[in-house]
């Protein structure tokens, strides 16, 4: 191999190695670059200091179950509602608290979790299990209540039973999966029908001629009705025991 | 389910007299126009032979039924492949709401991409002749026959328990279950394996490929922009399939359709990344340069910048800024991309020396338009009946 020949195969080496250097260089700013923006996130964490109190919202009930208006529902049955300082409130409807009766405790996520739309967020503690809950938004958490820990989930589910603020910067792309009005009472009506249903298929339509469900429907159906029941209509897997 | 009769599932509910007249639309009508005139076009080419239908010759033995129905249609179905492992393998479950339709355009991808590969093969009652009687175990093509004929059989599998769900048939829905995840870890094997093989046919003609194009990474190219291919066809198709057949979507389940697009973009501007640096290194390992200077040159540097880095830095900038309308048009500017690199590769770039210049002739553009007019007839025809977006039930209300 001659020289010049020599020369010109280091020159295209050298070309191809930097090629390498340049894209691992590049490549993880490029990355970070894709991600979603945080700042915005990030500001309201620093902002949130105290949590706010919110005075009850008045429910309708639609059958069995209290649909309030002025806020979204998600089909996994956890409630969110706008704030005045742009943040969003996020709780467990009233159908989560019938199914899980007495809450003896709620497991909330820290302070700065980042909690997705449709995935498991927090968890509500009854005499029957655990039953995860998914979140309503997207967001950072910013603020939780220590007060839905000492009954409020159970007195007030809509109002100072509210489970944890969250800084949701898209806020408006989420709610266009939430229902509210006269849409989230006919699907309460139809969670009501697939309940019934679900507990006791075989009577059908016959227990919605009278009373109400008992609070607790967990600790009433048994383990394996509870896991269905979880999976069903919490899009979760629950767990049976303390 | 159980309730709905054959003829209730297959004309979503209404009588066959109805059902024929809701499809006095538009749309039909264009559809009707391109069949009658494309299936009998597809029938001449297989009574008369590719001489009497093609502009194929000696020299130029493969034109567009190989270099778009094939290779353009593997290439864009590999978002089955792509979805399925980033659902099942590496964990990304909230990309499940798009997995079935990921995987039904896959496995249609094959089908009519085999169906164009019969349209240029010819006597495809011979089919059987590769994978049974004759194995040309040296050949790429024996590879590549046998991967996508697995492939197919595998998407096939992998779409059969929406098809169970549709007719009501508990039993083989639950065997299906059972072997699920073998199916999907064997179709992302084999699909990689093929998807870089068909890069692999062109390293036997380094002579008629132009140097811009020919590198001996070509199987890596081919992989990694079907990847960038696949996503970017699941943003395009979920975006269409989810406006036309809202109602098929579960209402109790609402698909954050955004999310997942953004999500899906963020993961397509860094293949597209790293593809570009890869032709980089290609041109570099070749020593190519120069060649960058002439019209060649001007081709290559549109696809690669104007179609692959292009649309890679919309994907990043759309992910980061949430712009969900500008993360669409990447996804068609980079599905584009594919298709004129499959298309450079394989006609434009291919025989660059050869004086004669091959262009397809009438039928084989109009044979090309009707296998893809019949390819979305039958996703349309799927998705209106069987639970692909979500919507478990016989019928919907109107066909769309």
């Amino acid at each position: 191999m001659d020289t010049g020949m020599l020369s010109d195969l280091q020159t295209a080496k050298s070309i191809e190695y930097l090629l390498a250097l340049s894209f691992l260089v590049l490549f993880v700013p490029f990355w970070r670059f894709t991600a979603p923006r945080v700042a915005v996130l990030a500001e309201a964490v620093e902002k949130a200091a105290v949590p706010v109190f919110v005075p009850a919202l008045r429910p309708e009930p639609v059958g069995w179950f209290h649909v309030p208006d002025g806020l979204g529902l998600h089909p996994g049955h956890a409630w969110a509602k706008a704030t005045d300082g742009g943040e969003v409130l996020v709780g467990a409807d009233d159908f989560a608290r019938a199914v899980i009766g007495r809450v003896q405790d709620v497991d909330l996520p820290p302070l700065g979790t980042i909690v997705r739309q449709g995935e498991p967020a927090f968890t509500l503690r009854g005499a029957a299990g655990k039953l995860p809950m998914v979140s309503p938004v997207d967001g950072m958490v910013v603020a939780t209540n220590p007060s839905a820990r000492i009954g409020a989930v159970e007195s007030d589910p809509y109002g100072s039973g509210w489970l944890m603020r969250v800084a949701a910067p898209q806020f408006k792309r989420n709610a266009r999966q939430l229902l509210s009005g006269s849409a989230a009472r006919a699907w309460m009506e139809d969670v009501a029908k697939r309940l019934r249903s679900a507990i006791a298929p075989d009577l059908g339509p016959a227990l919605a001629d009278g009373g109400v469900p008992v609070d607790g429907i967990a600790g009433e159906v048994g383990p394996e009705a509870f896991r269905q029941i979880a999976k069903e209509f919490f899009f979760v897997e629950s767990e049976g025991g303390m | 389910m159980s309730e709905a009769t054959l003829s209730d599932r297959l004309f979503l509910g209404k009588s066959a007299k109805d059902y024929a007249r809701s499809h006095k639309t538009p749309w039909d009508v264009a559809i009707a126009i391109i069949l009658l005139v494309g299936i009998p076009v597809i029938i001449y080419r297989f009574v008369f032979g590719l001489g009497a239908a093609t502009h194929l010759s000696q020299a130029t033995p493969w034109g567009l039924w190989i270099g778009f129905d094939m290779l353009c249609g593997v290439a864009l179905a590999a978002g089955g492949y792509t979805l399925a492992a980033a659902v099942t393998l590496f964990g990304f479950r909230e990309l499940r709401p798009v997995v079935r339709a990921a995987i039904l355009t896959g496995f249609l991808g094959y089908v009519f991409a085999v169906i164009g590969l019969l349209c240029d093969l010819g006597q495809p009652w011979r089919i059987a002749y590769p994978l049974v009687y004759s194995w040309g175990t040296t050949s790429v093509m024996f590879e590549v026959g046998w991967c996508v004929a697995l492939y197919t059989t595998v998407l096939a599998m992998e779409f059969l328990p929406a098809f169970f769900e549709w007719m009501g048939w508990t039993f083989p829905l639950r065997l299906l279950h059972r072997i699920e995840i073998g199916a999907i870890v064997l179709g992302i094997v084999l699909s990689t394996l093929h998807q870089s093989s068909l890069g692999s046919l062109f390293l036997m003609a380094p002579g008629k490929l132009h140097p811009l194009w020919y590198s001996p990474y070509l199987p890596v190219f081919f992989f990694v922009s079907s990847i960038a291919a696949g996503l970017s066809m699941v943003i395009f198709e979920s975006g269409i399939s989810h406006r036309l057949f809202h109602d098929r979507t579960d209402p109790d389940r609402p698909v954050d359709l955004d999310r997942i697009v953004l999500g899906l973009a963020r993961g397509a501007a860094v293949v597209l990344f790293a593809y570009v640096f890869l032709r980089l290194q290609g041109l570099a390992d070749g020593e190519n340069w120069h060649l960058l200077r002439t019209g060649w040159g001007a081709l290559w540097l549109v696809e690669v910048g104007g179609f692959a880095l292009l649309p890679s830095l919309m994907f990043a900038y759309g992910s980061r800024h949430g712009r969900v309308k500008l993360v669409r048009v990447a996804s068609i500017v980079a599905v584009l991309g594919v298709v004129l690199n499959r298309l450079d590769v394989s006609i434009i770039a291919f025989n660059w020396k050869h004086p004669f210049t091959y262009f397809p002739s009438w039928m084989e553009i109009v044979g090309s338009v009707t296998i893809v007019t019949l390819g979305v007839v039958t996703f349309r025809w799927i998705v209106n009946r069987m639970p692909v977006l979500g919507r478990r039930g016989a019928s919907a209300s109107a066909e769309r």
